[in-house]
């Protein structure tokens, strides 16, 4: 019982810290106008479609040696990291054919547009020169702009591989203070096989089929569902934001997350916007 | 102006704060309805996709059983010496960790999602939960537990007025030196009949003891399979007992 205290209590601090979002999720009404253009810094986390896995709950191997021997097994059981990795290993593996077929589709030109034509739509967001840089490169933003923003992309596929999403991690800085960040903003868009398989390898296969079609089409609607998105996240006031994530709105799934319900419009089989630590849609393949 | 270091370190904490869970509604017939929300700026929406097709030679029944695997596989091997003491334990711990690696990985493919419906069509599951005429939908799995255990809406976008979930959130090998081989089931069935919104669930279990899984040579590969899907099966034919169907 004290173990498991210790190890929730453990659980429950660690994630928490690591994961904080200090930054409101509102953009405030003071920083919105501006006299000078906001500079654009656009970065592709990888030009390649990243794996994720999740290995679900790993059987403690304390048994017996009380609380002293429960401490030492845990302490030296990397259980955890060796099966992370092997089904790292398999994603890896599993998703090559996927990966060749997305080969030389541009990525960073979806991107681009993508952020062009969802940062122009806000009346106040003035965006400026929009470049895109990789996360190794510095911020382009000159220093003597009062804000600057800069949007990462992720492109990644499920456990399962039967969702493609696109994440977009939307930030606003000042670069003459600090700290830089005053707003930052996950929005998810995920496409899921309309038809999808239990077996990984089988959904990989549809989304590759015919020279990737599917997925090519999963991630030009991301990126369109994402230039629609970014403007409607910038635009949240307070009073919207906290009706979206309150406790008494309608909780619904959706690819894997259950949250709120921004949106489920009856038109569109499968498609929900939900908050879960930001904006999640959720849209079916065309397949 | 922002530093490489800075960008390097929020894109790994936004690596980090995306912990998405396995899962989606994909296998559901029907289409999704709107229920009210309060006000929030509406965003346009992308093109629709086309619904699935439903076949329409033979009515089907009115009433959904929506079944969900899991992606779990846990495994424990304990042996005498884990009731020796700290060294004693500590001993058996490092035993036995390769084993029980293994024995997760090799449990999570022999016993895979695809491998527990299969399991599950072996078997009456409509009459097992003491349910009228159903319509069985199997989806993906969910590995998020806090939304498997406590989720009280639906998880597909189903809007059945008759519609059940069944969910199976634990799949474990164990091996005590005393009890022997056994594999472990844990289930949700999730009643949303006569309108709930919001379900009554049933939680539960169900273990039963293993003859042949895990193999020793590769020749019994197909036979520790086999007594792993029937041991998989009588657990849940365990568990539906205590379902009391009330509709």
């Amino acid at each position: 019982m004290i173990i498991r205290t210790i190890a929730m209590l453990l659980a429950l601090a660690t994630p928490g810290m690591a994961c904080a979002v200090e930054t409101a999720n509102v953009v405030p009404e003071m920083d919105r106008v501006i006299k000078d253009e906001r500079p654009v810094d656009v970065i592709l986390a990888s030009r390649e479609i990243q794996t994720t896995v999740d290995i679900g709950r790993v059987a403690s191997s304390a048994n017996g040696g009380g609380l002293i021997g429960a401490l030492i097994i845990s302490a030296t059981d990397d259980k955890r990291d060796r099966l992370t990795q092997t089904a790292k290993d398999q994603a890896e593996a599993t998703i090559r054919p996927l990966r060749e077929a997305l080969r030389g589709f541009d990525v960073d030109a979806l991107a681009l547009s993508t952020t062009k034509a969802a940062l122009g739509k806000p009346d106040w967001f003035r965006p400026g020169a929009i470049n895109s840089i990789t996360s190794a490169t510095p911020s382009t933003a000159p220093t003597s702009a009062s804000q600057s923003a800069t949007v990462v992309y992720r492109l990644e596929t499920s456990p399962d591989f039967t969702q493609i999403r696109v994440i977009a991690d939307l930030r606003l800085l000042k670069p003459q203070t600090s700290p830089a960040l005053f707003y930052r903003q996950q929005v998810s868009s995920i496409v899921v096989l309309q038809r999808p398989s239990l077996e990984p390898a089988e959904n990989v296969a549809k989304w590759t089929a015919g020279d990737g079609q599917l997925a090519k089409s999963a991630l030009t609607n991301a990126f369109a569902r994402l230039e629609q998105l970014l403007p409607f996240a910038l635009e949240l006031k307070a009073a919207q934001a906290k009706a979206i994530a309150a406790k008494e709105r309608p909780r619904v799934f959706g690819a894997g997350y259950y949250g709120p319900m921004v949106e489920r419009p009856g038109a569109a089989p499968g498609e929900t916007l939900l908050w879960k630590n930001g904006l999640i849609s959720v849209t079916q393949s065309a397949d | 102006m922002t530093s490489p270091s800075r960008l390097l370190l929020a894109i790994a904490a936004s690596a980090c704060c995306a912990a998405p869970a396995t899962a989606q509604d994909a296998t559901s017939p029907a289409a999704t309805t709107a229920p009210e929300t309060t006000a929030a700026p509406v965003v346009p929406p992308v093109v629709a996709p086309a619904p699935t097709p439903v076949a329409a030679a033979t009515p089907a029944p009115t009433c959904e059983l929506h079944v969900f695997p899991t992606v779990e596989g846990q495994a424990m091997t304990t042996g005498w010496l884990a009731g020796f003491g700290i060294v004693g334990a500590v001993a058996d711990a490092s035993m036995n960790k390769d084993r029980n690696i293994n024995e997760a990985q090799y449990l999570k493919e022999a016993l895979g999602p695809r491998l527990q419906v299969q399991a599950l069509k072996s078997i009456d599951l409509v009459g097992n939960l003491k349910l009228q005429p159903s319509q069985i939908i199997y989806e993906t799995p969910i590995s998020d537990r806090s939304i498997t255990t406590k989720a009280q809406t639906r998880l597909s976008s189903s809007t059945a007025p008759c519609y059940v979930e069944l969910i199976i959130t634990q799949n474990f090998y164990r091996k005590a030196a005393i009890y022997g081989r056994s594999l472990n089931n844990r289930f949700i069935f999730k009643d949303f009949r006569g309108g709930r919104t919001s379900a009554e669930l049933v939680k539960g279990r169900g273990g039963n003891g293993l003859s042949h899984f895990p193999p020793k040579t590769t020749d019994e590969t197909e036979a520790a399979e086999q007594d792993l899907r029937d041991a998989f099966a009588k657990n849940f034919v365990e568990f539906a007992k205590g379902v009391h169907s009330a509709q």
